[in-house]
């Protein structure tokens, strides 16, 4: 895992709760939270500061992943903004996602490991997600695309039909865009 | 400040302390990240020059060779390269172009293309053409264009120019010369043999053929009508067979020259192969001055040509053909010649004949004859006449001359004087003269063996020329003397006077041969010819048969046989036994015992007669001057043919 990730973490934590909440999650997961944009930490890190974090709240972990999502893309957003200016959807700027946005991560981020999505366009008003990775950060995708939503001024309503984490050999994110009331 | 504020203060120092570790530990990472990246960069980059550089290296490598490939190829070429730019400034030569245009060396490394251009126009024939063909290329820069050049001195160039262009831009213009001369001189040449006589180098049939369709194309529009001669060289195989095909070849190259000296430089005079030569001549009286010009071809043949060692005089037959009435075509033309020509020579040696309509029916007749002729000796239509030789002192029988008869199946007996030039010019006469030779021979050995009154008699028989110019002659009178039997000494060779002139020393070797053989050799019709008697005594001869031309004048008083008498004792005197031919009355007969002449024949003593009536006189012994053989018959005026 990226160290950028670590740090958009502290960035939302620390944004939301202070200094001293990232200091005690830290603590809490036992890490020494010295982490580089460029650098490459074990993913287990990220878990653990999310248990951490799941144990302090008492929320569900993915929840948290998920709100991790929802406020951490707009700061990518702000950083890289090319990515998501020539697009005026959600689902446009998605379905760009493997061809343009994740060689444009690798190059930023050298060693970065990004997952390949495949989309179901074919029907109009719903757009299908198939995600498969060995991190199953299935809930950090529904974070960034809910994140996504927010800045084309969307509303996304997200389910899935399929989870690898329940098993399934795929996790399917149904994804259904409407402009915010 | 409490205990409490003391420990959250002491607490929150070593948070931020913490919170500083960890910074610091993040941003060394990062600056070691940024190390390691800039180090894998600039590694990167230094592999990156090497691998351009190595790159430009080979690319360098590559075009050099490219340069020197197409260098060495532009060198090897057989074609002369000159490379221009657009204002027609020299950029490059090759090698070869500098060999064919033959430029001296100062004159490449001065650069100077005034000086080039002006060594180049000073050789061509059209040194204006040329210059404006390349001045017209330089307003048209895209222009292809090809021609041939010709030079002073004979050769000639194939010329090819085309733009140079680089990305579709012309830039320049390459201009490629070939030198084809040899090409183009082979290329003349083979069209010169294909229309000429490769010995003489006249034109041939095709040719001769192709002008007289323009001769006769423009007669109507000009005064001027063609006249075609045919010539025919009348002893031409008989010298080829004597004296080798090598002065053959001299013959007719003296005879093509002598040719031309006779005929103006318009006329064309052409040889068809073999001894067949033929002009072309316009003109506008054309019979009569063709017949000027073969009286003065006859003239000039006429004069001796010395052939390798030998003086031999040429005579022709020449056939006139003209196209007087309107409307004949080439091929007509030259059949009516031809035909003229047969015509020609069907009157003997030397004759011109202008083509008349009604000769084409005496030329069919004649073909007609010679193959009928061919086939005569195969079909047994020949046969011996037999006619007696009579000695005067005596009164007795002394041989018999054997005369060739064809009895024809349909036109009955053909005389001899009309096939016997035939078979003589066809070549017939050679199995002929065998056939004759040997009937003669076994007739004259049976006779002497049955008849008692014959034992000693003579077989005289007539050698054509064609046959004693052969070259196995000798050979084979000796095989026909074995063969049949006879002894050598009964048979007696004739030949003319004529042949004997006709080539004097190889006559004298022959006539050795064949007298080495025992046998006789006798001069037929002699007298006629122009051969002196002195002359005589070259040839080893036995006997003289003197023409009959001067026998029917003995009687007409001494004047008359003066002549005879003259030859008669020469004949004496040089040891030769003299012989009368043509005796028909006894006036003549008692003449010539008179003057000392030895042997007679002729229609007193007896015509030609078939063996069947000769057997039953020789039978009786009745061949005397008493009993005159065949002079009960009916006896019309007719001259003995050989």
């Amino acid at each position: 895992m990226k160290g950028v990730i670590f740090n958009l973490l502290e960035e939302v934590v620390e944004e939301e709760y202070g200094p001293d909440t990232w200091d005690g999650l830290l603590q809490g997961a036992g890490l020494d939270g010295a982490y580089s944009a460029l650098g490459t930490y074990p993913d287990e890190e990220l878990f653990r500061l999310i248990g951490a974090a799941s144990s302090v709240t008492g929320q569900e972990p993915d929840e948290i992943v998920r709100w991790f999502g929802r406020q951490s893309l707009p700061k990518l957003a702000r950083r890289y903004p090319e990515f998501l200016a020539p697009h005026r959807t959600t689902r446009a700027f998605l379905l760009t996602l493997n061809e343009v946005i994740h060689p444009e991560v690798r190059k930023l981020l050298p060693g970065a490991e990004v997952p390949t999505f495949a989309f179901d366009a074919s029907q109009e008003d719903i757009l299908a997600i198939d995600y498969r990775s060995s991190r199953r950060l299935c809930a950090l995708a529904e974070g960034f695309i809910q994140g996504a939503a927010t800045c084309y001024g969307e509303e996304v309503s997200i389910a899935q039909s399929e989870c690898m984490k329940r098993g399934d050999e795929r996790c399917l994110l149904l994804c259904c865009f409407a402009e915010q009331a | 400040m409490s205990v409490q504020n003391a420990v959250s203060l002491q607490e929150q120092v070593a948070r931020l302390e913490s919170r500083t570790r960890r910074e610091r530990a993040a941003r060394l990472e990062a600056e070691d990240i940024a190390e390691r990246a800039t180090r894998r960069l600039y590694a990167t980059i230094e592999e990156l020059e090497r691998a351009n550089e190595a790159l430009e290296q080979s690319n360098i490598k590559a075009l050099n060779e490219t340069l020197s490939m197409l260098t060495a190829t532009l060198d090897a070429t057989a074609d002369g390269i000159l490379v221009v730019d657009r204002a027609g400034k020299t950029r490059t030569v090759n090698r070869k172009f500098i060999e064919l245009w033959r430029l001296p060396e100062a004159t490449l490394s001065s650069n100077d293309d005034d000086e080039m251009i002006a060594q180049i126009l000073e050789q061509l024939e059209d040194p204006a053409g040329f210059l404006t063909k390349v001045r017209d290329l330089q307003t048209q820069p895209e222009a292809e264009s090809f021609d041939v050049l010709r030079f002073k001195d004979g050769r000639v160039f194939e010329r090819y120019s085309t733009a140079q262009r680089i990305d579709d831009l012309v830039v320049g213009r390459v201009w490629s010369f070939r030198d084809v001369t040899a090409r183009t001189q082979a290329e003349a040449q083979l069209a010169h043999q294909a229309l000429h006589d490769p010995l003489t180098g006249l034109p041939n049939r095709a040719l001769f053929h192709d002008r007289l369709d323009h001769a006769l194309a423009s007669a109507t529009r000009r005064e001027e009508r063609p006249a075609l001669l045919f010539l025919d060289l009348d002893n031409f195989k008989a010298i080829n067979d004597t004296l080798g095909h090598a002065a053959g070849d001299q013959l007719l190259l003296e005879v093509a020259a002598r040719l031309q000296s006779c005929l103006r430089p318009t006329d064309t005079v052409a040889r068809f192969g073999g001894d067949e030569f033929a002009v072309l001549l316009e003109d506008s009286q054309p019979r009569e001055t063709a017949r000027e010009v073969a009286g003065r071809i006859h003239d000039t043949l006429r004069e001796p040509v010395r052939v390798m060692w030998k003086e031999v005089v040429v005579e022709v037959s020449i056939g006139i053909a003209d196209a007087h009435e309107g409307g004949v075509g080439a091929e007509e033309l030259m059949r009516n010649a031809d035909v003229a020509m047969y015509a020609a020579k069907a009157r003997g040696s030397g004759n011109t004949v202008v083509f008349e309509p009604d000769m084409h029916a005496a030329i069919v007749a004649r073909v007609r004859l010679e193959e009928d002729l061919k086939r005569a000796l195969e079909y047994n239509q020949l046969v011996v006449h037999y006619q007696p030789t009579m000695s005067l002192d005596t009164g007795t029988l002394t041989g018999f001359e054997a005369l060739v008869r064809w009895q024809h199946p349909t036109r009955g007996l053909v005389p001899p004087d009309e096939f016997i030039p035939l078979a003589e010019e066809t070549g017939v006469i050679v199995p002929l003269g065998r056939w004759v030779l040997t009937q003669a021979c076994r007739q004259a050995k049976s006779w002497q063996d049955r008849f008692p009154a014959a034992a000693r008699l003579s077989m005289s028989v007539n050698l054509s020329p064609r046959q004693f110019l052969h070259p196995q002659l000798v050979e084979e009178v000796a095989a026909v003397l074995r063969e049949t039997g006879l002894e050598p000494g009964s048979l007696i060779l004739e030949i003319t006077e004529g042949m004997m002139m006709e080539d004097a020393d190889g006559t004298v070797a022959t006539l050795h041969d064949l007298k080495r053989l025992g046998v006789r050799i006798s001069v037929d019709d002699f007298g006629t010819g122009y051969s002196s008697l002195g002359y005589l005594r070259r040839f080893p001869v036995d006997i003289l048969k003197i023409d009959r031309s001067f026998i029917s004048d003995v009687a007409g008083g001494p004047e008359a046989s003066g002549l005879t008498h003259a030859i008669v004792k020469m004949g004496n005197a040089l040891g030769l036994v003299t012989l009368a031919e043509g005796i028909e009355k006894v006036e003549q007969l008692n003449i010539l015992g008179r003057l000392g002449c030895r042997l007679g024949q002729g229609f007193y003593f007896g015509r030609p007669l078939p063996l069947e009536l000769i057997e039953p006189l020789l039978e009786q012994g009745r061949m005397d001057t008493a009993d005159r053989v065949g002079v009960n018959e009916p006896t019309a005026p007719h001259v003995t043919p050989r």
